[in-house]
C-alpha cells in the first residue's frame, strides 16, 4: 500500500512538472480547436496604447471566435531579454511589439517570418509610407510591419523664449548655441535638454550625425557594412564636429550640467515641468505635456540643422516570429493593429499610415519629418548603441577630445561589425 | 543428499541477502539520490555548460555556430577596454560594502544589546531596510538622490552643504560610492541581528571580571567582545563577500553600471556581454574567470588559516 502511495505521489509530481514545461500557445486539452496567439507588448500601464489595443483585440476575438489572443505586457528591457531567450529556447511568441533597434538582431538570428506574400495581398498596403517599408525590408523580404513612427521634432516652451526676448526657435546648431547663454541669463533656465544615457542617447546622436551627412555604417556591394570615418578625413572632421557640438552645448551653458547623465525620463519630465526651454522629442510627449498643463505654451518646429535637415525616424515594429504555428492568424491580428481603430485611437500623430494624420499643433508640427528621417543601419546594434552612449559620455563626462571620441567610435563600430560577421570584405582586408 | 543440497542453497541465499548494514546504506543512498539529482541539474549542469561555452564561439544570433576557440574568449575579455576598471570596481564595491556593513552592523548590535527603553521596538525597526526588495530600495534611493526633485539634494542645499543640486548617480566620481552607501544601508541589519544574537551568548561574568580588573569599556570591547564574535564574524564576512561580489540587481537598478562604465562591476559586464552583445562565449569566459578569482581568494585564505594554525601547533 505504502509503495502504491509513493508511486502515485511520484507520478503526480512528475506529471505536474511536465505540465509546467508544456509549450506556450498550444491549445490546452479541453479547449477544442481554439488557436492561441501569444502577443508580447510593452504598453505603458493605463496608456492609450493599452486601452485601445485591448479593445481592438477584443473585437478581433469576437470576429474570430476560434482565435484567442494571449497578451503579455512587460517593460521594453524585459521584452528584449525575453524575446532573445525565447528564440534560443525555440519558444518565441507569435507576435511581439519591439524597438526598431532590435530589427537587425532578430533578422540576423533568422527569427522573423517573411511577410512579403501577405503584404502583397493586403489591400491597404499602399497606405504605409514607402521609406518605412523599405527600412523593414532585407534582401527583398519584408520582415516586420511598423506599429508607429517616432519622429523627432523640436518642442519649445514659448513662454521661456518670449521671456528671453527671442522671436522663435533656432533653425541651426549655431543659433541654438547662441540662444543658450541668453535664455540662461534672462530666465535662469537652461535652453536645451539632451539624453546622455539610456536608449535615447544613441537615437539623438544618430540624428546629429545625419544632420552632418554622416552614416554609422555604409553598406558595401556584398551587402555587408563598414564605418568609413577613419578612412576619410572629411568624414572624421564632420563626426568630430558632432561631438564638438555636444561639448559646446555644455561649455556654452546651453544644457544643464546634470543633464549630461539624463535618461529619457528626466529629459521628458523636466521639459514638461518647464524646467528648460527646448528639446528634440517625439509625439508621446503629448500626454505628459497635457498633464503638466503647459500645452498652451508649446511650439513645435523641425530640429535645428547643420549641414542638412534631418531627424531620427524611429520605426517601432511588430514582429511575427518564424516559428509561429499560426502565421495567417498572426498576420490578421497585425492587420487589425494597423487598422483604423487602433491607429486613430493610439497613434494619431505617429501612425505609419499615410491616411492617419490628425489635426492641430501636433499633426502640423510633425508633418513632413518622415521624409527627412534617418534610421539605424541594418546591422546588429547591441554593442554599437552602447558604444554610441559611451561616446556621448566620453565627451560630456570625461571631457575627452571630440576628435579622439569620433575616431574611437568609428573603430568600435567596425569591431562590432566584425564580431557579428557583418564587416565588409574590403574593410577586413585593409585591417 | 537432497537435504544437504537444500541446506547449501539456503546458506547461499542467506549469504546473498543484504545485511542490515548494506540495507541501511542503500536506503541512505535512496534518500540522497533526489538531492544528488537536484545538484546535477541545478548546479553542476549550468556550471559545466558555462565553462564549456567559455571555450566556444557562442553567440545568441548565430545559434548554429559554436566552434571551439580555445582561450580566445578569455583573451578578448581581458583585453576588453573596461575589464580592468570593472575588476577594480568589483574589488572596491565588495571591500567597502562589506567593511561598512560590518562596522555599522556591530555598532548597531552593541547599541541594541544595551538595556534601553523601547529596545524591542528598535530591534524590530532596524530590520526594515533588509526586508525591502532591492528594486524598491534601489528606485527609491535613485529618486531621493535625483538633483531635480530628490529630497536629499534639497536638504543638502538647504543646509548649505551644497551650493546647487548634485547628480550623485550621474557623475563618474560619485556613482559607485553612492550605490555602496545605499548597499550598506540595506545590508547592515543582517549583520546587526546576527551579531546581536552572538553578543547575547557571551557570558556576563567575563565582563564583570574584566571590569573588576580595571579594564574600561573600550578595552572590554577589543579584548572580550570582538574575540568572542570572531567565528560569527568570519562566517558573516565570507558570506557577504560572495553575495556582494556577485551582486547585480542593486547596481543595475540604480545606474546600469554607468555613467561611462564608472560603476560597472564584473557581473554587470557579464550581463552586457550576454544580453546586450548576445555573446554567450564572452559572458561565460568572464563568469568562469570570476569563479576562478573567488576560488583563488578563498583558497589563499584557507591556506593562510592552515599555516597559522600549524604555526600555533608547533609553538
Amino acid at each position: 500500500m505504502k509503495k502504491c502511495l509513493t508511486l502515485l505521489m511520484c507520478s503526480m509530481i512528475i506529471a505536474s512538472l511536465l505540465a509546467a514545461c508544456s509549450r506556450n500557445g498550444e491549445p490546452v486539452s479541453g479547449s477544442g480547436d481554439q488557436i492561441i496567439l501569444d502577443f508580447w507588448t510593452a504598453w505603458g500601464p493605463g496608456s492609450k496604447e493599452e486601452e485601445i489595443g485591448l479593445k481592438v483585440i477584443e473585437t478581433f476575438e469576437k470576429e474570430n471566435p476560434d482565435i484567442k489572443v494571449n497578451v503579455q505586457v512587460m517593460t521594453f528591457d524585459m521584452l528584449y531579454d525575453n524575446i532573445i531567450t525565447s528564440i534560443n529556447a525555440g519558444n518565441a511568441p507569435d507576435i511581439s511589439w519591439g524597438l526598431g533597434e532590435w530589427f537587425s538582431d532578430l533578422n540576423h538570428a533568422d527569427a522573423l517570418l517573411d511577410l512579403t506574400p501577405y503584404f502583397h495581398e493586403w489591400e491597404e498596403k499602399d497606405l504605409i509610407y514607402d521609406n518605412v517599408i523599405e527600412a523593414l525590408t532585407v534582401n527583398g523580404k519584408l520582415k516586420a510591419l511598423p506599429n508607429y513612427l517616432g519622429n523627432r521634432a523640436l518642442l519649445y516652451n514659448k513662454d521661456i523664449l518670449h521671456e528671453a526676448g527671442l522671436d522663435g526657435p533656432p533653425e541651426t546648431w549655431d543659433e541654438l548655441l547662441a540662444m543658450g547663454p541668453i535664455i540662461k541669463k534672462k530666465t535662469g533656465k537652461y535652453a536645451f535638454g539632451i539624453s546622455g544615457t539610456g536608449v535615447r542617447a544613441p537615437q539623438e546622436l544618430i540624428m546629429y550625425l545625419a544632420q552632418n551627412d554622416l552614416e554609422l555604417a555604409v553598406q558595401a556591394e556584398e551587402g555587408k557594412f563598414k564605418n568609413t570615418w577613419n578612412e576619410n578625413p572629411d568624414e572624421l572632421e564632420r563626426a568630430t564636429e558632432v561631438f564638438r557640438f555636444y561639448n559646446d552645448l555644455l561649455e556654452e551653458g546651453v544644457i544643464d550640467p546634470n543633464g549630461r547623465s539624463w535618461g529619457h525620463q528626466e529629459e521628458d519630465t523636466n521639459f514638461s515641468l518647464g524646467q528648460y526651454a527646448m528639446v528634440v522629442n517625439g509625439t508621446w510627449m503629448e500626454d505628459t505635456i497635457d498633464e503638466a498643463g503647459v500645452i498652451d505654451n508649446l511650439g513645435i518646429a523641425p530640429p535645428p540643422k547643420n549641414a542638412s535637415e534631418a531627424t531620427y525616424l524611429e520605426i517601432s515594429p511588430y514582429y511575427i516570429f518564424k516559428d509561429t504555428d499560426h502565421p495567417e492568424e498572426a498576420w490578421e491580428l497585425m492587420k487589425a493593429m494597423l487598422g483604423d481603430e487602433y491607429q486613430q485611437g493610439a497613434n494619431l500623430y505617429k501612425s505609419p499610415r499615410i491616411d492617419v494624420k490628425g489635426e492641430g499643433l501636433w499633426a502640423e508640427g510633425y508633418d513632413g519629418l518622415t521624409e527627412i528621417g534617418a534610421v539605424f543601419p541594418q546591422v546588429s546594434l547591441g554593442k554599437i548603441t552602447n558604444d554610441m552612449t559611451d561616446a556621448v559620455g566620453r565627451v560630456l563626462l570625461l571631457e575627452e577630445n571630440p576628435e579622439k571620441t569620433a575616431s574611437w567610435l568609428g573603430e568600435e563600430i567596425n569591431k562590432s561589425l566584425e564580431a557579428n560577421g557583418q564587416l565588409s570584405e574590403d574593410a577586413v582586408r585593409s585591417k | 543428499m537432497r537435504v544437504s543440497v537444500e541446506k547449501d542453497a539456503e546458506s547461499l541465499s542467506r549469504k546473498r541477502r543484504p545485511t542490515r548494514e548494506v540495507k541501511a546504506k542503500q536506503i541512505a543512498y535512496m534518500f540522497v539520490l533526489p538531492a544528488f539529482l537536484f545538484f546535477l541539474v541545478i548546479v553542476a549542469y549550468p556550471l559545466v555548460s558555462v565553462i564549456w561555452d567559455s571555450f566556444h564561439d557562442k553567440n545568441l544570433l548565430n545559434t548554429g555556430d559554436g566552434r571551439f576557440v580555445g582561450l580566445a574568449n578569455y583573451v578578448e575579455v581581458i583585453r576588453s577596454e573596461y575589464f580592468v576598471q570593472a575588476f577594480v570596481n568589483t574589488g572596491i564595491w565588495t571591500i567597502v560594502s562589506v567593511a561598512g556593513e560590518y562596522i555599522l552592523g556591530i555598532v548597531a548590535a552593541l547599541a541594541l544589546a544595551q538595556r534601553i527603553r523601547g529596545r524591542a521596538i528598535f530591534r524590530g525597526i532596524i530590520i526594515i531596510p533588509w526586508i525591502v526588495p532591492v528594486v524598491v530600495a534601489g528606485l527609491t534611493w535613485t529618486w531621493m538622490l535625483t538633483p531635480d526633485y530628490g529630497v536629499l539634494n534639497s536638504w543638502l542645499v538647504k543646509l548649505g552643504l551644497l551650493d546647487e543640486p548634485y547628480y550623485f548617480l550621474g557623475e563618474p566620481d560619485t556613482a559607485l560610492l553612492s550605490i555602496i552607501i545605499v548597499n550598506i544601508w540595506r545590508s547592515f541589519p543582517f549583520y546587526t541581528i546576527t551579531l546581536l544574537a552572538a553578543l547575547q551568548s557571551i557570558p556576563r561574568d567575563i565582563y564583570e571580571a574584566a571590569a573588576l580588573d580595571g579594564i574600561g569599556p573600550v578595552g572590554r570591547f577589543f579584548k572580550i567582545t570582538l574575540p568572542q564574535l570572531k567565528s560569527v564574524s568570519i562566517v558573516l564576512i565570507m558570506i557577504h563577500i560572495i553575495w556582494t561580489a556577485i551582486n547585480f540587481d542593486f547596481i543595475w537598478v540604480m545606474t546600469e553600471g554607468g555613467p561611462v562604465h564608472s560603476s560597472e562591476t564584473l557581473p554587470i559586464m557579464i550581463y552586457r556581454f550576454a544580453m546586450q552583445e548576445l555573446n554567450i562565449g564572452l559572458a561565460s569566459a568572464l563568469a568562469s574567470l570570476m569563479l576562478a578569482f573567488m576560488i583563488i581568494g578563498f583558497m589563499m585564505y584557507y591556506l593562510y588559516i592552515q599555516r597559522k594554525s600549524g604555526n600555533r601547533g608547533g609553538m
